[in-house]
């Protein structure tokens, strides 16, 4: 039956990305055991002795690592909101403009920070956020007090959640600049007739009908959640802002690296990876039940 | 006919106005921090336009032989690994777009295909498995566990939903089998969309910096931005305080700001370049493989 | 049925997978020679293996090392010179910058995986060390230490008492050979005596005397944009030879902050906890408040920023090191007339002076108990420092003459198979600084010296006698680090000896807390944000969240 024969060749073309998967992202979970072990070095992985669960009660009463969570969960969190919504934003705006070298423009400049590698935006943030960098010299300019971002709990979270913002939003727009093309024009022809106000219509038709599009990509965004970004952090960071910006990702490779504490590491880990597989499959059940949307 | 400026135009003008610079600034400050001399650049009082204009720091970046051979390694890292994205990218996403009712263990394939992007093993047994596999200091340690980009296949196999069931209905017809559906048919439709991941794929390999760090053991063969981080990296104020005097000034001649500022630069060089001329075919492929109908 | 079949596959696959991961390929050593080299003849410290020995490395590599032509970290003069007289090779098996060494070393250490050799810190990497040796990983050097080390090592370390392997024992196994740490490099008070001149004021000696240099510099605003005194802004009042920081101030309250100290009953207490150190931090603060310290200093964490303040005119008054004219460069290229004084100050109430002294031990290199010749380590040692000391003089030329722009004088670990681990005289300054004194008082090179100065010293002093002599302007910083920066801190005074500069195991978990507690209320303190009195509350704080029980293990380790 063509059935039977097709689904060979179908099989055939996953087999290659479905081996390469399996080595290197499948079986690299099994070393998850060391989670459950008391690892020496000396002995590997299969001498060294098992003690339950004993790493996870221990990290539990971490109080750093309650603090870590936190972290990495705000940080995520409130980088999923802005960016959704400063995206949006942008897109609606831009979609406002009529000016074609403007808007050309504009979006050309503002989708660049999206291909900048974090290594290259760390150098040039700490110049900008230094004590006499550009936005200090803003705030003096208008009488206030030079703030130390780099050092300062307070303030250096918000630069990280901001800068990762800034870093997405023009590219993030595309999704939406390009939805809010497929919305049918005599949507907005009628809204003229009744004598709707530009800001009326962007509110009731087109937000509207970018809704679909901004399920699906705040969904995915959810079960991405743990992640907070340790690319960006890693090359940020610096002591003194640990306990404000310090994630899991960050926290695992400080601790399983420096402090050789390769069990409590791999715990921590495999607690991260539990929470963000949960997470999506919630949020693949909302989508589906709320946006009749299956995400894949 | 001309319509009316209204003041929501000019608020919307002012917002996208303050967006635009808000990109540029920082692009600016730091060239301008490369062209400034060492000392006004560490009292930090380079802004926007250079402070005793020099190019010291270009000239002793051509004058290190390694940050060329990391261009060059990350050129071929780029090229590898991009290839290999594409192509696992648009073969795979065939199979997952048909529906179970012509391919019956599909559902399991996406599960499988999801659960890798979300669990992984970590740190360590990942390196343990490069390293059992012979694999440590070679560029395959780089772009073979990212190979199967998942979003990337998540994509494609929208936009091959999207195609009209109708096409391949004659291709069977005409006795074709799914190899030539899909390379004769689906992937020259999809060009857009190939466009796009194409683009993520060439991008994102040449800003890794950290599978560099862990892997590569020899300096000569370290991918661009890895090089970059470790020269710019900050070292722990606690490691610096406990070191000699001796070791104290050895790491301060080893993190100069215009220097890094000019390295910065230099390696943005290529995607500046290649930028504004993807810029018109990764709109469309956007949009056609993430907006639903 | 279909389901039964996909379980059968993913159990094949698990058990694959799990053979997989386990099964680390552990690299060990290459050792072509066998293990049957460890004859008698060839404990013997100079001679060659008959057969080739691969002794494998891991190195921290510098990006800014400029290497002649086809040199590099795996073949150069000296390597060669090694391979020559003793018949051993190294084999780099990877190489990472410094600040990342301990974690590439901790990854391949998860694989069970380490070098044959390696170089680590031996008081900042103490607990990676201990990891090691609680795993059984290293091997027992004593044998090896005993028959091969050369004479240079030995005198080295009777310079320290051997007080700089002593960590290292295990009863009567001996797991890593540290080099020692030699002092001399606590911060001395360096002021420019043309701003003295220009304030009609006397080199200050006391807290008071400071103050009122301090004071005549701001008020005058001399230099014209005069910030008066910059303090380090991580770490206001630092460690042993922090440049930048207040330290003195509080030593000669007789205040010894981040140092473990006995009280006289023998207890051991942190010293940023003892009551005296709020005396300094009353005067810090109140400098601050009365605008002679920088207002801005505690922004300055740009790198060389506070550097350049002095190369910029900006202050001149500040806390360094003996070698600090070294980062002075731009200083001397404005004003190549500038005349430093430096001065061991602030003098306490009784007009002594009285600084830290370093931990015991600074590089150690281990070795791992794979490998088939660890003698070999230590043999390649001996040479290193045969040939650089000049010892070996032929050799010796062949490395200064080959010198591109002379940076294998500074960063010459990158030549060395061994890394940083640095073999000297623990009173090499002093050595050095008499050796100028005495050819700037003869006017000439030729004096005898310490019988420990090498040719390396002499070109030094002899640097330094040039500048004074008005025949070599480029001399300026082997003047005044040399001769002025030298014999200064080699004058005497009372030596703080860190009690415990060690880890313990709470230390790595509670320690980087407890410092930024410290850092932050003293930061706090010092611009005016607290009152000086929150410091008794500090001192609550410090102990209820980890001080106690750090303070109890350190006592433990003590009194084992």
């Amino acid at each position: 039956m063509r059935n039977k024969k097709n689904e060979i060749y179908y099989n055939a073309m996953l087999a290659p990305g479905m081996v390469l998967l399996f080595i290197f992202s499948i079986v690299p979970m099994f070393g998850i055991i060391i989670a459950f072990q008391n690892f020496k070095p000396a002995l590997g992985i299969f001498g060294s002795s098992f003690n339950g669960l004993d790493n996870f009660r221990l990290i539990l009463n971490f109080p750093d690592v309650h603090q870590v969570f936190f972290n990495t969960i705000y940080i995520a969190v409130l980088k999923i909101i802005l960016g959704l919504i400063v995206p949006i934003i942008f897109a609606l705006l831009l979609n406002e403009v009529t000016v074609g070298w403007f808007k050309r423009t504009v979006q050309t400049v503002c989708y660049l920070p999206n291909f900048l590698s974090w290594v290259i935006l760390a150098v040039m943030f700490s110049n900008i956020f230094s004590y006499n960098g550009f936005v200090n010299e803003i705030i003096a300019f208008f009488g206030g007090e030079r703030i130390i971002f780099m050092a300062s709990n307070q303030y250096f979270r918000s630069i990280i959640i901001g800068t990762d913002v800034w870093k997405g939003f023009g590219y993030g727009a595309i999704v939406y600049l390009a939805a809010i093309t497929n919305i049918d024009l005599a949507l907005y022809e009628s809204a003229d007739i009744d004598g709707a106000g530009r800001f009326k219509k962007m509110w009731y038709i087109t937000m509207p009908g970018i809704k679909s599009t901004i399920i699906l990509l705040g969904t995915l965004a959810l079960g991405n959640v743990l992640n907070a970004g340790f690319e960006q952090i890693f090359t940020m960071y610096n002591p003194m802002v640990y306990s404000s910006v310090d994630i899991i990702d960050t926290y695992v490779y400080r601790m399983g690296l420096e402090k050789t504490r390769y069990s409590m590491a791999t715990a921590v880990g495999l607690l991260k990876s539990v929470i963000s597989f949960v997470l999506i499959v919630v949020s693949y059940k909302l989508a589906d039940k709320f946006a009749n949307y299956k995400i894949f | 006919m001309r319509r009316k400026i209204t003041a929501f135009d000019i608020v919307v003008v002012i917002i996208l106005l303050f967006c635009t610079l808000t990109c540029l600034i920082p692009l600016l400050n730091t060239i301008a921090i490369s062209f400034s001399d060492k000392t006004s650049a560490a009292l930090g009082q380079v802004y926007l336009w250079p402070k005793n204009f020099n190019v010291t720091s270009y000239r002793e970046i051509l004058k290190e032989p390694q940050f060329f051979r990391s261009f060059g390694n990350s050129v071929m890292i780029v090229l590898m690994g991009g290839f290999m994205n594409i192509f696992f990218s648009v073969v795979m996403a065939f199979p997952l777009s048909k529906g179970t009712d012509v391919f019956r263990l599909r559902n399991i394939y996406v599960w499988i295909i999801v659960f890798t992007m979300l669990f992984s093993g970590g740190l360590i047994p990942s390196f343990l498995l490069i390293k059992s596999l012979g694999l440590m200091d070679t560029y395959w340690a780089l772009t073979l566990p990212s190979a199967v980009p998942v979003f990337s296949v998540i994509m494609v196999m929208n936009f091959y939903k999207g195609i009209p069931r109708a096409l391949e209905e004659a291709a069977w017809v005409d006795g074709a089998n799914p190899l030539y559906i899909l390379f004769r048919i689906y992937i020259p439709l999809a060009m857009p969309v190939i466009a796009t991941i194409a683009l993520f794929a060439f991008v994102g390999h040449w800003n890794a910096f950290f599978g560099g760090k862990i892997y590569i053991n020899t300096p000569a063969k370290v991918p661009l931005q890895t090089y970059i981080q470790s020269m710019t990296a900050q070292i722990d104020p606690s490691k610096l305080a406990a070191m000699t005097p001796e070791e104290q000034l050895r790491q301060q001649e080893l993190s100069v700001l215009t220097f890094n500022a000019a390295k910065v630069i230099v390696s943005m060089v290529p995607i500046m370049l290649i930028y504004p001329f993807l810029q018109r075919y990764f709109v469309t492929g956007i949009v056609l493989g993430a907006v639903k109908e | 049925m279909k389901a039964k079949k996909i379980l059968a596959v993913l159990m094949m696959f698990l058990i694959l997978a799990g053979a997989l991961v386990g099964c680390g390929d552990s690299a060990g050593s290459q050792n072509p020679g066998g293990g049957s080299q460890a004859d008698e003849d060839l404990m013997d410290p100079w001679s060659p293996y008959p057969e080739t020995v691969v002794i494998t490395t891991a190195r921290s590599y510098d990006p800014k090392h400029k290497w002649g032509p086809e040199q590099s970290m795996e073949h150069n003069l000296l390597t060669d010179m090694i391979k020559e007289q003793l018949n051993v090779e190294y084999q780099i098996l990877w190489q990472v910058e410094s600040t990342e060494f301990l974690n590439k070393l901790s990854l391949n250490l998860a694989a069970g995986d380490i070098p044959d050799t390696f170089t680590i810190h031996g008081v900042n990497d103490y607990l990676f060390y201990r990891e090691l040796v609680d795993n059984g990983m290293l091997a027992d050097l004593s044998e090896a230490y005993d028959k091969c080390a050369g004479e240079y090592m030995r005198e080295v370390f009777d310079t320290y008492e051997g007080r700089n392997l002593e960590p290292y024992y295990e009863g009567d196994a001996l797991y890593a050979i540290a080099s020692g740490q030699y002092g001399y490099g606590h911060s001395l008070l360096w002021v420019r005596k043309d701003w003295l001149d220009q304030v009609g004021l006397d080199v200050p000696m006391t807290i008071e005397e400071i103050e009122e240099v301090l004071r005549a510099f701001v008020d005058q605003n001399v230099g014209g944009n005069n910030l008066g005194f910059s303090l380090d802004a991580v770490n206001p009042i630092g460690r042993y030879a922090s440049g930048f920081t207040g330290n003195a101030i509080f030593y000669a309250l007789h205040a010894y902050p981040n140092q473990w100290l006995r009280d006289d009953e023998g207890n051991v207490y942190w010293g940023t906890i003892a009551p005296e150190v709020k005396d300094g931090l009353e005067i810090l603060a109140r400098w601050y408040q009365e605008g002679l310290i920088d207002k801005q200093f505690m922004t300055r964490t740009n790198s060389g920023e506070k550097e350049a303040l002095i190369s910029s005119g900006q202050t001149g008054i500040w806390f360094g090191w003996w070698g600090f004219p070294w980062s002075m460069g731009d200083l001397y290229k404005t004003d190549p007339d500038l005349e430093l004084v430096a001065v061991q100050a602030p003098l306490d109430a009784d007009g002594n002076y009285s600084h830290l002294w370093p931990a015991p031990a600074a590089q150690a290199v281990v070795v791992s108990k794979d490998c088939a010749n660890p003698e070999a380590v230590i043999k390649t040692i001996n040479v290193e420092f045969n040939i650089w000391r000049g010892f070996d003089a032929e050799n010796k030329k062949i490395l200064d003459d080959f010198d591109p722009d002379g940076l294998y004088d500074q960063n010459w670990d990158n030549m060395f198979p061994t890394g940083g681990f640095n073999l000297e005289y623990n009173n090499i300054i002093p050595s050095v600084g008499q050796l100028a004194k005495d050819m700037i008082e003869a006017g000439t090179a030729d004096v005898p010296g310490h019988p420990h100065n090498t040719q390396h010293d002499r070109n030094m002093a002899q640097s330094a006698m040039e500048y004074a002599q008005g025949i070599k302007p480029d001399g300026w910083a082997d003047y005044y680090t040399r001769y002025i920066g030298s014999n200064v801190a080699a004058e005497s005074g009372t030596i703080i000896y860190n009690e415990f500069p060690f880890s313990t195991e709470s230390m790595a978990d509670l320690k980087p807390n407890l410092d930024k507690l410290t850092n932050e209320t003293f930061l706090k303190i010092i611009v005016g944000e607290l009152p000086v009195d929150y410091f008794d509350e500090f001192v609550e704080q410090w102990k209820a969240q980890g001080g106690d029980v750090l303070t109890q293990e350190v006592q433990a380790m003590l009194d084992r």
